[in-house]
């Protein structure tokens, strides 16, 4: 399992999950579509560095991850 | 300097790799791992001792000669190029199609396969294509209550299964225990899917994708000749530029087996070896099976969304007469996706066509123009 | 048959069509592309006064206009700030701005430069929005050009395509835009270096210019070349842009860029416009080099002053079209 913070909340996945799927499953706001790092919908900052594509980010232990 | 580069490490591009033994072949996706997008998961080809393979690394720009300058692995060159891009999803836009909860049909595959989890959620997948019952059989496996909704009528459905019967097991096992809706499409999310034939589904989630649009961009860059919107190539699968080939969903939609084919040409006859050329009728076929309903480009009211990265509606666009006219007057198509989800939306909206491919055709840190 | 015909709908074309229309003068303009596709839409929208005439006049009429444009136009008074790693001009009229001032403004800035100078008038707005506004309620037509008492070209590096003759050559120009990133910058930023290089003659030139947008993206430029015909990117130019980006504002490594593009300005040999009487019943309104946004309003007067035999309010002299005849 990996811990990571997203949004501020401490929250548990398995090992390889990608940051999108944690986020769908744990924040209600979270709207990505393609999967597939096009639609760039995905973005969010995570360890302080925007922009980043949550489809194709694993979760890593300690990341911090917000998406608003 | 490698002897041939393969972009993507889909179906298509590991089957070149494989056929192109005994070369210095580098093999590079922006993926984590090799298998390609749509058909994710659905491949047990390892990748060959002769490639050297760069996972998670995007190719921003490329040049004559040939170069591919990348986020991660620097400046790559080879000698010759097979391209492998793929493909991405049409959406289409109806009201609610931004609201949490609507993913792409491989989309929501994608989530899946990375870990979301969807034991008991229902879920609706949606739109057009083979595409659709692959990712309703990926759901069900993992637990979801699913029914698929395909805007083709039925009978087209029957008469493609009929032209290829080698292909109704893998339907037939599809199919099983899958609810399916045939010649309907959703008009309307709001917690509910409502559907053209009037119907309303209770979903958790939608999965919508309306068939698939090629990853043309690399191959634009390099200067090869499109045709109706593939890039276009001959019987070894060169494009109009030499020392280019492409294979697979870039020169028409055909699915696993034409891009496993293609791939095959394509690493060959980079090689210089004897290859015989791949029959198109699939890809006609599935063009003639899955053929758009002309309501699917009308479900979008004036409010309705369409460029999701700048919030343009479609109220908006209609007053302009082509993609560039909109894009400089509503900023449609200039946020970060840079029109690769609306522009094909506007196609089928209006007709219009996306303007030339400039570098970097990913967004990639200012720091990389450096190189 | 209209009283006159413009051909070319940039912001040009477009504030000529507005002033000729507004003094009751029956218009039409011509266009073959997109209103405001051409250099109007490749180019920053910096609303800059250069310290001529034409532009301080311009920039007046800009800050007038301001009021009734419409939020797209996204017309924002954020001031040019001029910094440079050597002297800066001691007789510019731009506030100056001492180092500590300077980086209260910019914290972002390189650190070890002795301080700007601020010219707080000086504004930014998107200028193909603005020229669609302007072509509000006249008639836009496609080609060919109709019939008229007069016609105005005002094509930008194409007007060369009507007159080969004209004192006209493409000088272009490379820029790229970043994702949002709210707070990198707060002011268009331009090394000094960036006037010699819009006046003066080398093949090629780079100069540190970028622009905060209202969406929180950056504008990177920018770029001069002579002799470029093809509108693709030139990587060895992309590549200096950067570098003198970086030098200036080191935190611009890291923003990703979404897009780049080029464009080309129409450029005279004084690097001052052509703006009058070509030939009989012939006007010209171009060659307006890297200030075709910010003097197209002036430009409109003094071309309406002298179609309508008024007094043009600013001397139209130097931008007669003829100057370079033998």
């Amino acid at each position: 399992m990996v811990e990571l913070i997203l949004n501020e909340k401490p929250v548990s996945v398995a090992d390889g999950t990608s940051v999108a799927a944690a986020l769908i499953a744990h924040a209600a706001d979270f709207a990505p579509l393609c999967g597939m790092g096009v639609c760039m919908a995905c973005r969010v900052a995570i360890d302080g560095r925007p922009h980043q594509l949550a489809c194709q980010t694993l979760c890593r232990q300690g990341m911090r991850v917000c998406s608003t | 300097m490698f002897d041939i580069a393969v972009l993507g490490a889909g179906p298509a591009g590991l089957a070149a790799c494989r056929a192109a033994a005994g070369k210095r072949v580098v093999l590079i996706d922006d993926n984590p791992s090799h298998g390609g997008q749509i058909w994710r998961g659905e491949l047990a080809i390892s990748i060959p001792d002769h490639v050297t393979f760069h996972p998670s690394t995007r190719v921003f720009d490329l040049r004559p000669g040939f170069t591919l300058h990348t986020d991660t692995q620097g400046v790559i060159s080879a000698a010759k190029l097979i391209v492998c891009s793929g493909a991405r999803e049409l959406f289409l836009p109806f009201p609610g199609w931004t609201l949490p909860g609507v993913f792409g049909a491989g989309g929501l595959q994608a989530f899946v396969k990375s870990g979301l989890d969807v034991r008991g959620k229902r879920v609706a997948v949606a739109g057009s294509g083979p595409l659709l019952l692959a990712v309703g059989a990926t759901l069900r496996k993992r637990g979801a209550k699913v029914s698929v909704i395909e805007q083709a009528p039925l009978g087209r459905l029957l008469k493609l299964l009929r032209a290829y019967p080698s292909k109704l097991p893998q339907a037939i096992t599809m199919r099983l225990g899958l609810p399916m809706r045939t010649g309907t499409w959703p008009v309307r999310f709001d917690g509910k899917l409502h559907l053209s034939n009037g119907s309303a589904l209770e979903v958790d989630y939608v999965a919508c994708g309306f068939g698939l649009v090629p990853n043309t961009e690399a191959a634009q860059l390099l200067g090869c000749r499109l045709d109706d919107g593939f890039v276009a190539v001959d019987s070894k699968q060169q494009t109009s530029v030499a020392g280019v080939y492409c294979a697979g969903e870039p020169t028409g939609i055909g699915g696993l087996e034409k891009a496993l084919a293609e791939g095959e040409v394509a690493g060959r006859a980079a090689c210089g070896l004897a290859t015989r050329p791949v029959s198109r009728r699939f890809v006609r076929d599935l063009i003639e099976t899955y053929r758009l309903h002309p309501d699917l480009a009308a479900l979008a009211k004036a409010d309705t969304v369409v460029c999701r990265c700048e919030n343009v509606t479609r109220g908006a666009l209609d007053p302009f007469r082509s993609w560039r006219d909109a894009k400089l007057q509503t900023r449609c198509g200039m946020g970060a996706c840079q029109g690769r989800i609306c522009g094909p939306i506007t196609q089928q909206l209006y007709g219009w066509t996306p303007e030339s491919v400039r570098p970097p055709i990913v967004p990639v840190p200012a720091a990389l123009f450096d190189q | 048959m209209s009283d006159f015909v413009i051909v070319g709908a940039g912001i040009v074309g477009a504030a000529c069509a507005r002033a000729l229309a507004d003094a009751g003068a029956d218009v039409t303009v011509v266009e073959d592309r997109v209103i405001g596709g051409g250099a109007t839409a490749a180019g920053m929208g910096h609303l800059v006064a250069m310290g001529d005439e034409l532009s301080a006049y311009s920039l007046d009429l800009w800050h007038s206009l301001a009021p009734r444009l419409p939020a797209a136009a996204e017309f924002s008074n954020c001031g040019t700030l001029w910094i440079s790693e050597g002297e800066l001009p001691a007789d510019s009229s731009a506030e100056r701005l001492d180092a500590k001032q300077l980086y209260e403004l910019e914290p972002n800035l390189r650190p070890g430069l002795a301080g700007g100078l601020l010219s707080r008038r000086d504004a930014v707005v998107y200028a193909p929005v603005v020229t669609r506004w302007l072509l509000n309620g006249i008639r836009v037509v496609r080609p060919p050009v109709p019939a008229a008492k007069k016609t105005i070209y005002a094509c930008g590096t194409r007007t060369s395509e009507y007159f080969p003759e004209l004192a006209l050559r493409p000088r272009k120009g490379h820029l790229a835009i970043t994702d949002r990133y709210p707070g990198v910058a707060r002011h268009q930023i331009i090394d000094i270096g960036y006037i010699q290089n819009a006046q003066g003659d080398a093949e090629e030139s780079v100069a540190f210019n970028v622009q905060p947008r209202p969406s929180g993206q950056l504008l990177i430029g920018s770029s001069r070349q002579y002799g470029a015909i093809h509108s693709g990117i030139d990587p060895h130019m992309m590549r200096q842009v950067f570098e003198r980006a970086f030098h200036f504002l080191p935190a611009l490594r890291d923003c990703n860029i979404l897009r780049a593009w080029t464009g080309f300005r129409a450029c005279t040999p004084d690097k001052q416009p052509l703006i009058g009487e070509y030939r009989e019943n012939v006007f010209v309104a171009t060659g307006h080099e890297g200030l075709g946004i910010t003097t197209s309003l002036g430009t409109a007067a003094v071309l309406a002053a002298l179609l309508l035999n008024r007094q043009p309010p600013v001397p139209a002299a130097p931008y007669h079209p003829r100057r370079f005849d033998g």
